[in-house]
């Protein structure tokens, strides 16, 4: 299973082509980018029996997957199920509950002749978060949390089925974050023990922070950190506003010694009056009180301008922000800020180091005008940048076509939705796009980056799916820059029916309601994602049926 | 069984005094010898309804026709939401990313469906700040079936622009209705209404379009990407 999608020589050769083709007109090639181009351009460039997908031709019967989820509100979440192919009927059992069980012990003990005695069954509140992707299906995001009094040490969190790094964090201050990797399998109960570091093992380093010797008037966080992985090596703690002091509690190794840490410096309060600061290289010692100085506060700085598009239109409803770089070697980022009707904007920021103040400007969607970033010496008096003109957004146009006709389709609804950045120096975009196609398609304006383009029809019609990849706009051209024409092919369908089914004891039944979604793997060049080809609910007695999009004959 | 979809549901018939029922039985009238078989089949039947205990129907207003269909709101089906739980708090162990995802149906099966998604919506902007700041929006078309699939939503940190990236807790909600969406201000405050299906001449609502909504709250801790204290 999850084989890669084969590729043959002819589609390459002919991107090739299409490549050269598309420099000498002009063109960005998105070759450019981390993912290339796409090895064919149409299902024509395939063998019989295959399509063309981004990463090249493919059977459309391979790499599937479905996430089937019985009933979240009972506790059921989502399980995964992988299949070499999928016949004309489909049937998933699945369990009641698929949950991470555990317990958590107090630290074990070790007597003089190597016995070992297990710790006790801690008590106390615990606050347990899972955060992880499906085992089966990439780029799905899966999480579950769990907050509840422990009386025995023993817990249970339902969750969906995936990969997961786990964060257990007791109500006692005095231990760490216990981090923890675990797979949960569809249909398994997933068991773990944890153990709590030996509380001897604990030293209490206490610490004040001050702005210029004197305590803030303000609390705020400090978080002990890995120096390199940034994980947290003790509970964050909130300083005292009146006198400034703290305390960590840090575990020591075996040899009593205590780790060298970051220490994270967050201000929680709005408006702050300092940056969030790091400390690098931090030394705890029991024995001495940590002393974090902040240096003076810093004065907000009004900072403004009025944004037009490449056109020459104001843009309305642009979301602007500062990321600063302080003097003192802090980070800021103002609080974000809605351009007028009249183009203004209005923010504040601390002052910055030398050319050490980003602004970052990013249209909302839908608008031919596209984000830019400025970066600027941001001084203590009052700035105004006066008119920001703003770039194009690449404008891609997507049609739907009939392969055998090339009648392009209308009233189809396709969805851009992004999946990675472009390249690595390029942010991912933050905003897709949605339209409906006309007799010309529809046209989108679209930041550069790699995106999951579906296209949904009416009833009885299978979703259509690709990936894209959008090039950045050349910033040398001279108007709006020339199109990136797309296209998706139409498809017939193949229906798919079944019967969700719960393999519960003593009784198996049907499962009402629980949503299916068919999906395809997609293995891009640096990452994997996928997309839905179909999805669906089950009828009252379980049922379902999905039209999957198939070769044409 | 699911009701029928109300473009399927029968209209106003004409009723018994506007079609043809007078007309046959004027018919039946005209002739005596119709008359007197007609009259002894009735007094059969009278007896026949008396003998077994029946009550026989006296005459009066004819049933009232069925109404017109009217338009049926969406549903959010709230047992298989992603993710579940209200309260979010965003992970650095994935990066931070919010993945959501909103199953809908409709018991009309032609209606499109629009999600309008909106994070941390200001209901009582200043003047001259826009008045719709919805993120972005999804549209679910008719499947033949009352279940539409799901509108979903990915939002992360560190993207230019984030509404995720300050810290704090946010407010993410989505929006669903049957008709096209629209936000007015009404004496100040901000409102997502749907424009109405059918209007009358002098204004009133004849057959409304329905909104539901539902919200998360998300936690940005600090150790999110792209993340930073707020001047």
């Amino acid at each position: 299973m999850n084989s890669r999608v084969r590729r043959s020589a002819a589609p390459t050769a002919l991107a090739l082509l299409v490549a050269g083709l598309s420099l000498s007109l002009g063109c960005t090639a998105p070759g450019g980018g981390p993912y290339g181009l796409p090895a064919c351009t149409s299902d024509a460039q395939c063998q019989p029996g295959e399509q063309c997908f981004s990463d090249g031709c493919g059977d459309l019967g391979g790499d599937l997957a479905a996430e089937v989820s019985p009933e979240a509100r009972a506790g059921q979440f989502a399980q995964d199920f992988a299949f070499e192919t999928v016949g004309p009927i489909q049937d998933f059992r699945v369990v009641p509950t698929t949950a991470l069980s555990g317990i958590l012990r107090s630290a074990s003990t070790e007597d003089d002749e190597g016995h070992v005695t297990p710790g006790q069954p801690y008590v106390g509140r615990v606050t347990l978060q899972l955060a992880g992707t499906s085992s089966v299906i990439p780029g799905l995001h899966r999480s579950a949390n769990l907050s509840t009094d422990l009386s025995d040490g023993r817990f249970t969190v339902p969750a969906p089925s995936g990969t997961y790094v786990g964060t257990l964090t007791t109500a006692d201050p005095r231990f760490p974050p216990l981090r923890f990797e675990v797979e949960i399998a569809p249909g398994t109960q997933e068991i773990i023990a944890l153990q709590l570091p030996d509380v001897e093992a604990l030293r209490e380093i206490p610490g004040r922070v001050a702005s210029l010797g004197l305590p803030l008037g303000q609390s705020l966080w400090v978080e002990p950190l890995h120096p390199e992985t940034m994980e947290l090596l003790g509970q964050p703690v909130r300083s005292d506003p009146l006198t400034g002091a703290f305390t960590l509690s840090l575990a020591s190794d075996a040899d009593g010694a205590l780790p060298a840490v970051r220490l994270r410096v967050t201000p929680t309060a709005t408006p702050a009056n300092h940056p969030t600061r790091v400390f690098d290289e931090v030394v705890p010692d029991p024995a001495e009180t940590l002393e974090l100085e902040l240096g003076a506060p810093l004065p907000q700085v009004r900072l403004s301008g009025t944004l037009r598009g490449p056109a020459g239109r104001v843009i309305v409803g642009a979301t602007v922000y500062a990321e600063v770089q302080t003097p003192g070697g802090g980070t800021s980022r103002s609080q974000s800020v809605q351009s007028d009707a009249e183009g203004r904007f209005t923010l504040h920021s601390f002052p910055s180091s030398d050319q050490g103040a980003r602004l970052w400007i990013v249209p909302p969607a839908r608008e031919a005008a596209g984000q830019t970033q400025l970066t600027f010496t941001l001084g203590a008096l009052p700035h105004d940048l006066g008119e920001v003109v703003l770039p194009y957004r690449m404008p891609v146009r997507i049609a739907v076509l009939d392969p055998e006709t090339g009648a392009q389709e209308e009233n189809a609804v396709v969805i851009a939705d992004p999946v990675a950045a472009y390249a690595e120096d390029l942010p991912l975009p933050t905003y897709g796009a949605e339209g409906i196609t006309l007799t010309d398609g529809v046209l989108m304006w679209l930041e550069p980056g790699v995106y999951r383009v579906s296209v949904r029809r009416g009833p009885q019609r299978p979703r259509l799916t690709r990936v894209l990849a959008v090039p950045p706009v050349q910033s040398s051209l001279e108007g709006p820059p020339p199109e990136q024409f797309e296209t998706v092919h139409t498809t017939v369908g193949r229906t798919v029916t079944g019967t969700v089914i719960s393999k519960g004891e003593p009784t198996t039944r049907p499962i009402a309601g629980a949503v299916i979604r068919y999906t395809r793997v997609l293995h891009l060049e640096h990452t994997s994602t996928h997309v839905v080809l179909a999805e669906t609910t089950t009828s009252e007695d379980g049922t379902y049926s999905v039209i999957l999009p198939t070769v044409p004959h | 069984m699911s009701p029928p979809p109300s473009h399927q549901l029968p209209g106003r018939q004409p009723g018994p005094s506007e079609n043809g029922g007078l007309r046959v039985a004027r018919g039946l009238l005209s002739s005596p010898g119709s008359l007197r078989r007609l009259a002894f089949v009735g007094v059969l039947g009278g007896a026949a309804l008396l003998w077994s205990g029946c009550l026989i129907p006296v005459p009066g207003d004819p049933i009232d026709p069925l109404p017109d269909a009217r338009n049926r709101p969406p549903r959010i089906e709230e047992s298989n939401v992603t993710p579940f739980d209200r309260i979010v708090q965003l992970d650095p162990a994935n990066g931070c990313v919010l993945q959501l995802g909103l199953p809908v149906s409709d018991p009309d099966l032609d209606d499109v469906i629009t999600v309008r998604w909106f994070v941390d919506f200001n209901a009582r902007p200043v003047e001259g700040e826009p008045q719709d700041t919805s993120f972005s929006e999804t549209l679910l078309l008719p499947t033949g079936r009352e279940d539409r699939g799901s509108a979903s939503l990915t939002l992360r940190t560190n993207t230019p622009g984030s509404r995720l990236a300050p810290l704090g807790t946010h407010l993410v909600e989505a929006y669903v209705s049957d008709g096209r969406l629209q936000v007015v201000n009404e004496n100040g405050v901000l409102v997502v209404r749907p424009l109405p299906r059918e209007v009358d001449v002098d204004g009133g609502v004849i057959d409304p379009n329905y909104v539901v909504s539902y919200a998360w709250f998300v936690v940005t801790p600090s150790g999110c990407p792209g993340v930073g204290s707020n001047p």
